[in-house]
């Protein structure tokens, strides 16, 4: 086989943070190389090196043994490095084969020559033996044959080296079973992959050599045909800290919220779940396991289809975020910039922003002493590090911002607080701090659902921990002596094949 | 860190000193500037325009737009002239008018907060619609009046005071309460912050923005009611582009058309500066077609002033 491409000692750091040290992979034509690594391990850093984003601060590229400068996307391109993203970038109006020659449309005078691109792109497909219409509009297909387009694009960019992250994160069973076939075809024809997901399962399926990757090492490199799961789980996780968690015990009072045959039919089903008060109840699972969708649910954003939702015993709907908090729920939605903060406003704004925060004196008017005393507490209590609460919160930190986030949550006073992903994007003592505060609603006797992709910080904090795999609370154990392997084999889906 | 105080007082002082030297300027170019006459008429030229940039300064906040607002102006006008010629009473005709333009600014406001269509859209049709039913039903021919009582709202004063400026004064202190003090204003600088933050906050997104786009239309109705008082007759062809101005008067003002940024007050001196800068104009006799060249660089030069801030604000965080 002959070697595609080699990365060899390549090192990058952001700031004082090394996030490659010393990587090397090699790519081999008809191969498909299988990435993996916990989030953080280097992957994308690493994809985004090869794609030209990113400039490596030293190693070599080679492609076909013979040294290649790659300083943007477009020296990729030409070196025929081509990444498809989980996020599509097919432009929705136009149609299949207007995509694929999208930049380079072929033209008869001044004319586009929709016909022969049209022509072109049906040999294409048929030498993939794709059956796709090229004249089909982009939006009118399923997401698994807008990926398949995507493929076809870049291969008529006489691609030979295909990266793919999580390309099937959006796709159903039966759309990654073509997706597997189609790379199949790929290796046949002597291209080279690189394959990165998080579903262990399809790495038996799909790849011959998979490279581990943790801290921004190379941790080992294996054939899947002989190495269990729990093999690979074990490198990429390696050693853990535990000490970073500040977790203490609290006793634990009754049940306040049970969940049973909760379903949107969509993106979760058949969840079951209780919390008591004082305890935090885990969920796990990798990204689009359905956490997310399971917790605006439980919220009131989005409606559930089956199942109920009972507080202290008493079933109750959430119809809307307002009912939610009435009913004593808070969300700290798991996008801060995106759904939790109004950046342009001040700190104090935002934390009694909600329409139940104590900061009226007198009907609909706001308080200026209350307002200020509410923030000036909630600066003090979660340690919100700023000059002033009349600071706008886009001028603060992640963690920082974080901390305004659970301040506006928490001035609702609720009994029930829902986390999605409290500390992405925020540094080691933000950390601390957020888990800090999460001790203190135990204190208080709140019951806390703790979603997270994280495993470390679940095991950290929760009691109890259930495992979400494809919308499904698979396994559900007391946080006592679980290692992150044990998580890790349910929440990849790999207990398929332990 | 003190250079970055310096720029955010600046941003927030710039169109006050703006309006100062303007005004100092024209105290040495000419001696009728300063006559109690030109201020006088010059009050109640801003007033108009002021009374309308409230609304659509409210609007531009929660991330919208109402090109609707200049229709309004003519629609209650024409309403409020007819009933007045047909009962000889103020108080219906003025209830009947600004009813009127409440009354589409709550089909605007339901129409944007329901089916999630792009502001601009709703209102460029509504605003079409209204301005050709204004035509249709009056034949383009304006109504005369000739009722004393209602022309005093227009052209009358109360000591040295306009009564249109007066009336200025109250919906700016109105107003301003409205957005600086009650929970209402601070969900509409939130939603134009961030709209999926507001409604996690659990504020009700579709009412606020309801309330917003009625209220914009309820002061448009006001602008016509004052502005038909002020010529003594309903004119369909009123209203024309004031739209324009009243945005003109907003983002000069520090509104922002992404939403989430602006004042009410900021958008007084911004009406202020426009009406003041045409009065200029006039006085030392620049040809008028001139005042749009340069209504059109105060607004750049506005925008790109603060753009320039912003970058400092920013970069030195």
């Amino acid at each position: 086989m002959d070697v595609l491409l080699e990365a060899e000692h390549i090192f990058k750091s952001f700031m004082d943070n090394t996030v490659l040290n010393d990587i090397s992979i090699k790519l081999h034509s008809g191969e498909c190389l299988a990435l993996v690594g916990e989030n953080g391990a280097g992957k994308s850093t690493l994809m985004k090196i090869l794609t030209g984003i990113y400039r490596m601060d030293q190693g070599e590229i080679r492609i076909r043994g013979k040294h290649a400068d790659i300083h943007g996307p477009i020296d990729a391109q030409k070196a025929g490095i081509a990444i498809i993203h989980q996020e599509l970038n097919l432009i929705p109006n136009l149609s299949v084969a207007q995509n694929i020659f999208l930049g380079r449309e072929q033209v008869k005078g001044v004319q586009v020559d929709d016909k022969a691109m049209t022509a072109e792109t049906s040999i294409l497909l048929e030498r993939l033996g794709i059956r796709l219409d090229p004249g089909q509009q982009v939006d009118t297909l399923s997401v698994a044959e807008q990926q398949i387009v995507e493929i076809v694009k870049v291969l008529s960019q006489n691609a030979d080296i295909i990266i793919m992250d999580e390309p099937t994160a959006a796709l159903s069973a039966e759309e990654t079973g073509r997706l597997f076939d189609i790379m199949d075809e790929l290796r046949k024809a002597g291209k080279g992959m690189i394959y990165i997901s998080h579903r262990l399962e399809e790495i038996y399926r799909v790849a011959q050599r998979v490279s581990v990757l943790r801290d921004g090492k190379v941790i080992t490199e294996c054939s899947p045909m002989d190495t269990p799961v729990e093999t690979i789980v074990e490198h990429m996780v390696g050693q853990t800290i535990h000490d970073y968690y500040p977790r203490q015990e609290h006793e634990k009072g009754n049940v306040k919220f049970q969940v049973s045959g909760l379903s949107d039919d969509h993106n979760f089903y058949d969840v079951d779940f209780s919390v008591r008060e004082g305890e935090v109840y885990g969920i796990a699972g990798l990204v689009g396991a359905g956490q997310t969708s399971l917790a605006r649910c439980l919220y009131g954003l989005d409606r559930i289809r089956k199942g109920t939702i009972r507080i202290d015993g008493q079933e109750v709907q959430m119809t809307d975020p307002g009912s939610s908090i009435l009913h004593g729920v808070g969300l700290v939605t798991e996008n801060r910039k995106e759904e939790g903060l109004i950046l342009p406003m001040k700190i104090k704004e935002n934390i009694g922003l909600s329409p139940w925060s104590p900061v009226c004196s007198f009907k609909g008017i706001i308080s200026r002493t209350k307002e200020e005393r509410m923030a000036e507490d909630s600066v003090e209590a979660y340690g919100i590090r700023t000059e002033s609460i009349h600071q706008e919160v886009v001028l603060l930190s992640g963690g920082n911002q974080q901390k305004v986030v659970l301040a506006k949550v928490l001035s609702t006073s609720p009994q029930v607080v829902i986390l999605c992903e409290p500390t992405r994007g925020v540094d080691v003592n933000g950390k601390v701090d957020i888990y800090n505060i999460i001790n203190q609603l135990l204190e208080q006797k709140k019951a806390v659902i703790l979603i997270s992709s994280e495993i470390p910080e679940i095991l950290g904090m929760s009691d109890r921990i259930g495992i979400m795999y494809k919308g499904r609370i698979v396994k559900e154990m007391v946080n006592k002596d679980v290692r992150q392997e044990d998580i890790m084999v349910y929440a990849t889906g790999g207990y398929a094949h332990g | 860190m003190d250079k970055r105080r310096f720029w955010m007082i600046a941003r927030k002082y710039a169109t006050f000193v703006i309006l100062c030297i303007i005004v100092i300027v024209m105290f040495f170019l000419t001696d009728r500037f300063f006559t109690f006459n030109n201020l006088s008429n010059v009050g109640r030229q801003i007033s108009m325009n002021a009374i309308l940039s409230v609304g659509m300064t409210m609007v531009i906040i929660s991330g919208g737009i109402d090109l609707s607002v200049g229709s309004i102006v003519a629609m209650s006008s024409i309403v409020c002239a007819s009933i007045l010629t047909s009962t000889g009473q103020i108080i219906p005709a003025v209830a009947a008018a600004l009813a009127t333009g409440l009354g589409i600014g709550l089909i605007n406001g339901i129409l944007i907060a329901k089916t999630g269509i792009a502001p601009f859209i709703i209102t460029l049709s509504s605003s079409s619609i209204c301005s050709g039913m204004v035509l249709v039903v009056t034949m383009a021919r304006p109504i005369p009046l000739s009722h004393d009582g209602f022309k005093q709202l227009g052209q009358g004063s109360l000591w040295i005071l306009p009564y249109p400026f007066l009336l200025m004064i109250i919906i700016f202190v109105m107003f301003a309460a409205l957005m600086n003090k009650t929970k209402f204003g601070r969900y509409v600088y939130a939603i134009g912050g961030n709209e999926k933050a507001s409604i996690v906050a659990g504020i009700q997104v579709v009412r606020i923005k309801t309330v917003v786009y009625s209220l914009c239309g309820l002061l448009a109705s006001l602008t016509g009611v004052v502005y038909t008082a002020r010529l003594s007759s309903g004119v369909p062809s009123i209203g024309e582009g004031y739209e324009m101005q009243a945005i003109t008067a907003a983002v000069i003002g520090g509104a922002s058309l992404s939403g989430g940024r602006g004042g009410i007050w900021g958008t007084l001196i911004g009406a202020i500066i426009i009406g003041v800068l045409n009065n200029a104009l006039n006085l030392l006799q620049v040809n008028s077609y001139y005042q749009n060249i340069v209504t059109g660089i105060v607004v750049l030069a506005a925008v790109l002033f603060d753009r320039f801030i912003q970058t400092r604000v920013s970069s030195e965080g």
